[in-house]
């Protein structure tokens, strides 16, 4: 329904329209129905009706409740199996946490969803509104009052949290000690508890991540003007482009249909064969018995002057939209030109189209990535900034001859084309790093543009943690040593040019581990972090927030406030829809109502790709529907049962956006971001929701 | 008159409930067309399903007129401005039964934004009013008799110190002693100029404190007049007198004969169960009875 506002509204008004409807709920109700009630508004009235509230929820002894969930938190924490300490205050933060918020949410609805119902069926509500209490005053004095509810509730739980991960820290730090204190102690998890010692269990800190992440097969010489891929599993480059079916209308289309003409790709890649690469992995000591190895050595072989590689477009959860073989058939694409000046185009024909036609629409741009894999195993490919654009032609129907261009998006700040995206082998614990020889194996390149790298320690080091998930190939087993996975960190300066020494740290699978260089290395911001598994047959895999630069630390006590906060704020909204709810239901349907509309926003969410565009015609054919009749039936069903829900999501309140545990769990600070966007979620819904209140309120008979 | 003279006034005030989808299901008021003065004690009369708790929830704004409109002290109703003005005392004692009867009292001053000073001075005076004692009033109101209940109910009704009070059976629960109490205090808000719109069906309690009354009957009014007036027996005649002896009786009766008296009877009057309960209560009060709230 939104949507269907939004195509005849101003896009001022579209683009705020979930500021607007709320601002308009609320001044009409406020000051256009409600101008007298608001007049006569008294804080004295409101709090008065607050408080009886709050001493009802107490006489009626909902304090009880936290005794229950402390308890239950304390024995489900006995059951824990922690991969080690940190993990185990991890843990602990989080059966505590959500034990604080499962009785705040619970308590809050059920008292919220009853009490106005039952004032009014034992009829005490006559006694409240035939005194000067205007109904906004009842509504208002309601939330306030279940919400001094939820504080209480919360300053209990807090208590328990803070004082129970105390404890348990105090007794694991212990551990830490002995732990440390082990001859046999593995390398790299002496690393890990060396930390854990230096800087306490109770950790709260502000990690700077980037999304600038990249695999190179080498690191580019400060004037280079392109990029180095590997090839094979090694390498893949995706630019990203956003379209909308607009977008690919072919010039002067008379029949209104897109892409009737098909489009094009135009890419410039070089490529070097004599480049010093990194080896892919080969094994020729097993080549099976009567199979000899070439007599000529490699070195003395003619170098070939031609490299391969394969193009494919994908949509924006990286699954193929127009496979390789649709825009090329069997062949692969050669490149002739090693300096990569000559374009080369690839046209795509209209029959190809048919998934990305179905994958983008008129009105909403989406991401389709133009996906290039180098496939010439001993080739290096380098990439120029402008490497990939797309070229929709003219209809041959149409006067116009033109060819239009589209290039990649700019980036926002500098103003110039998105990059390409170069990336290594992509394997389910994100993008592999094939560890090697150092100086030759293949790098990760974190790339953080004007982080603000805060405080340092008291040594002047800036500290980073880094996470990454080891795969060890067959290679591993010629090298008795490499058990333990080793990797290479340089931190290069951009604004000064300094490079790093090397840091080699050991590493464990899917283990935070830490290291630090000197602080003049992240000095003003624009720095890089180049990451190198040295250890030959591990691959590390990385995605862009697995290395992180600890900008500050703070303390575990004001982020557990700031946790309670956001917890609070969110009690807030549901007290708030469980009055609402409670204006014009009975209690037992305003607690299921309250619950939809807390919880609708996210069931939609997890239907996920179910939702989208499509899905209707997509479920026809799945059902092998072949009467015309039915297939349409079935398809606009689906569709309009679909934009159903993603309309009803999109009223509904987000309440992932009450983010209250997942920082603290990992030890991350709560950012002043956090609370803001819960109290702009709060704003947005709860206050139309009370006004809605109040309006329904106002017009209802409350004498049964 | 203005209409501010008048401390209620309805026009053809009209309710009809509907049921689920809106179609007319009873009529419970039907075109009432009443005015109340000022400083009246004014009494509401009918059997159940007459309209009178209607017309109570009317005008307090706990539901909304189908048809007509109404006033009190020459506001509309339905506006939160009168309430300051209004003491209600419904049916039943519809209280927070988690709260003690101070502590109520203080809960509905607040809702008039009485400050603390105000409350410290006004509360203990009402429940004194009332006839709640210091024990009374600190237990929680789950805890009170019926009677006690009905007590503190009029005592938040008076909080305001209210220009209209309506009471909606007033004395139901109460025992003798608190009917009359109940009844005395109706006087005494007349005395002090106060209007008092009484709702019962009680109709002894109704005739000893009511100025004028209305008799409702299936949502319409019956009869509108002063209690003296609707309940003079016009062609019957009553003479009292005090010590006559059987003899003296004998010739009065022979005298009415003379004259052409119908029916005429000479019997001694008969006091009320009431005033005889009272008697018996006043004259034992010295022997250590006690009512319901001492205990």
């Amino acid at each position: 329904m939104l949507s269907l506002l939004a195509i005849t509204l101003p896009p001022f008004i579209e683009r705020n329209l979930t500021l607007i409807i709320p601002a308009l709920i609320v001044g009409v109700g406020l000051l256009i129905i409600g101008l007298g009630d608001v007049t006569r508004f008294s804080m004295r009235r409101v709090w008065a009706i607050s408080g009886v509230c709050f001493a009802e929820s107490i006489r009626r002894k909902i304090w009880l409740i936290t005794v229950i969930a402390i308890l239950g938190a304390i024995a489900v924490a006995q059951l824990q199996n922690p991969v080690d300490e940190a993990d185990a205050i991890r843990q602990t933060i989080k059966f505590c946490l959500f034990a604080t918020g499962l009785v705040l949410v619970i308590s809050t609805i059920i008292l919220a969803c009853t009490n106005l119902p039952k004032e009014i069926e034992n009829r005490v509500i006559f006694t409240i509104v035939t005194k000067p209490t205007t109904r906004l005053e009842i509504v208002l004095g309601k939330i306030i009052g279940f919400a001094r509810v939820s504080a209480l509730i919360l300053l209990l739980m807090g208590a328990f949290t803070w004082a129970y991960v105390r404890v348990r820290a105090f007794s694991l730090q212990k551990s830490v000690t002995a732990h440390l204190q082990d001859k046999e102690l593995d390398p790299a998890m002496a690393t890990i508890f060396t930390h854990y010692k230096n800087v306490g269990l109770l950790q709260t800190r502000e990690l700077k991540s980037t999304l600038d992440f990249q695999v190179y097969n080498r690191v580019a010489t400060a004037d280079s003007k392109v990029r180095y891929m590997g090839a094979q599993a090694d390498g893949d480059l995706v630019v990203p482009f956003t379209l909308t079916l607009a977008d690919l209308m072919s010039g002067g289309d008379p029949g209104n249909s897109p892409l009737t003409n098909g489009f094009g790709i135009a890419f410039k890649l070089g490529f070097d064969r004599n480049a010093t690469v990194a080896p892919v992995a080969t094994n020729t000591k097993r080549l099976p018995e009567g199979i000899a190895a070439p007599d000529t050595p490699a070195d003395q072989l003619p170098v070939p002057q031609s490299a391969h590689v394969q193009v494919q477009i994908l949509n924006e959860y990286q699954e193929t939209l127009i496979a390789s073989n649709l825009i090329r058939g069997a062949q692969d694409i050669e490149l002739t030109d090693p300096s990569g000046q000559r374009e080369v185009v690839l046209p795509v024909a209209p029959d190809a189209c048919g998934d990305l036609i179905r994958y983008l629409s008129w009105d909403q741009p989406r991401t389709v990535y133009v996906q290039i894999a180098g496939l010439t195993a001993d080739a290096e490919y380098s990439v120029p900034d402008d490497a990939v654009k797309l070229l929709v032609p003219p209809d041959p129907r149409s006067a116009i001859k033109t060819t239009r261009e589209i290039l990649p998006p700019s980036d926002r700040r500098t103003g110039k084309p998105t990059l390409p995206i170069i990336r290594g082998r992509a394997g389910t614990q994100g993008i592999q790093v094939r560890g090697g020889e150092p100086g030759k194996a293949p790098l990760a390149v974190f790339r953080y543009d004007g982080t603000e790298s805060g405080k340092l320690d008291s040594l002047d080091q800036a500290q980073f943690e880094v996470r990454t998930s080891i795969e060890k190939t067959q290679d591993d087993e010629d090298d008795g040593l490499s058990r333990i996975t080793r990797v290479q960190f340089n931190v290069l300066n951009r604004s000064s040019g300094e490079l790093s020494e090397d840091v080699i740290v050991p590493v464990e699978s899917n283990r935070v581990t830490y290291f630090t260089v000197p602080g003049k290395f992240v000095a003003g911001g624009d720095f890089d972090v180049q990451v190198r598994s040295i250890t030959k047959g591990h691959l590390c895999g990385f995605f862009p927030n697995s290395l992180q630069l600890v900008a500050s630390r703070s303390s575990f006590d004001l982020n557990l406030i700031k946790s309670l906060l956001i917890m609070w704020l969110m009690s807030v909204l549901v007290i708030t829809a469980a009055i609402f709810c409670s204006t014009f239901l009975s209690w037992p349907i305003a607690v299921v109502l309250t619950l939809l509309i807390l919880l609708g926003h996210w069931g939609v969410q997890q239907l996920g790709d179910s939702l989208q565009p499509g899905v209707g015609a997509a479920m026809a054919q799945d059902m092998g529907l072949r009467d015309p009749a039915a297939n349409r039936v079935v398809s606009q069903s689906v569709e309009g049962l679909a934009k159903l829900l993603n309309g009803l999501a999109a009223v509904l309140p987000d309440i992932s956006r009450f983010a209250a545990t997942e920082d603290i769990e990992k030890g991350v600070s709560i950012t002043a971001s956090r609370l803001l966007e819960a109290l702009r979620v709060l704003g947005i819904y709860a206050l139309p929701m009370a006004v809605l209140a109040y309006l329904l309120l106002r017009h209802k008979e409350v004498a049964p | 008159m203005s209409n501010s003279d008048f401390a209620v006034e309805t026009r053809n005030l009209t309710k009809i409930y509907t049921d689920f989808w809106g179609r007319p299901k009873v009529r419970a008021l039907d075109n009432l067309n009443l005015t109340i003065n000022k400083g009246e004690v004014f009494g509401l009369l009918g059997p159940n399903g007459s309209g009178k708790s209607t017309t109570i929830k009317l005008l307090l704004g706990l539901i909304f007129a189908t048809k007509g409109d109404a006033s009190i002290m020459g506001e509309p109703i339905g506006s939160t401005k009168i309430n300051e003005k209004i003491g209600f005392l419904p049916e039943e004692s519809y209280l927070y039964r988690f709260l003690n009867g101070e502590e109520t009292l203080r809960f509905y001053g607040r809702l008039f934004r009485m400050s603390k000073k105000e409350l410290d001075r006004k509360v203990p005076e009402l429940l004194d009013i009332v006839g709640l004692d210091q024990k009374a009033r600190k237990r929680k109101l789950r805890e009170y008799s019926k009677g006690m209940a009905r007590r503190i109910g009029l005592a938040q009704a008076l909080i305001n110190d209210p220009q209209l009070v309506l009471l909606d059976e007033p004395t139901t629960g109460l025992d003798p002693i608190g009917t009359r109490e109940m009844k005395d205090l109706i006087l005494s808000l007349k005395a002090a100029g106060k209007t008092v719109l009484l709702c019962s069906h009680l109709l002894a309690d109704v005739q000893d404190v009511c100025d004028r009354i209305t008799i409702l009957f299936r949502g319409r009014m019956m009869e509108l007049g002063a209690v003296r007036d609707l309940l003079q027996v016009k062609d019957i005649t009553q003479v009292q007198a005090k010590g006559l002896s059987p003899a003296q009786i004998e010739d009065l009766k022979q005298f009415l004969n003379r004259i052409g008296a119908g029916s005429a009877e000479v019997t001694h009057p008969t006091t009320t169960l009431e005033d005889l309960f009272m008697r018996i209560v006043r004259d034992n009060s010295g022997t250590g009875m006690y009512t319901s709230s001492d205990t």
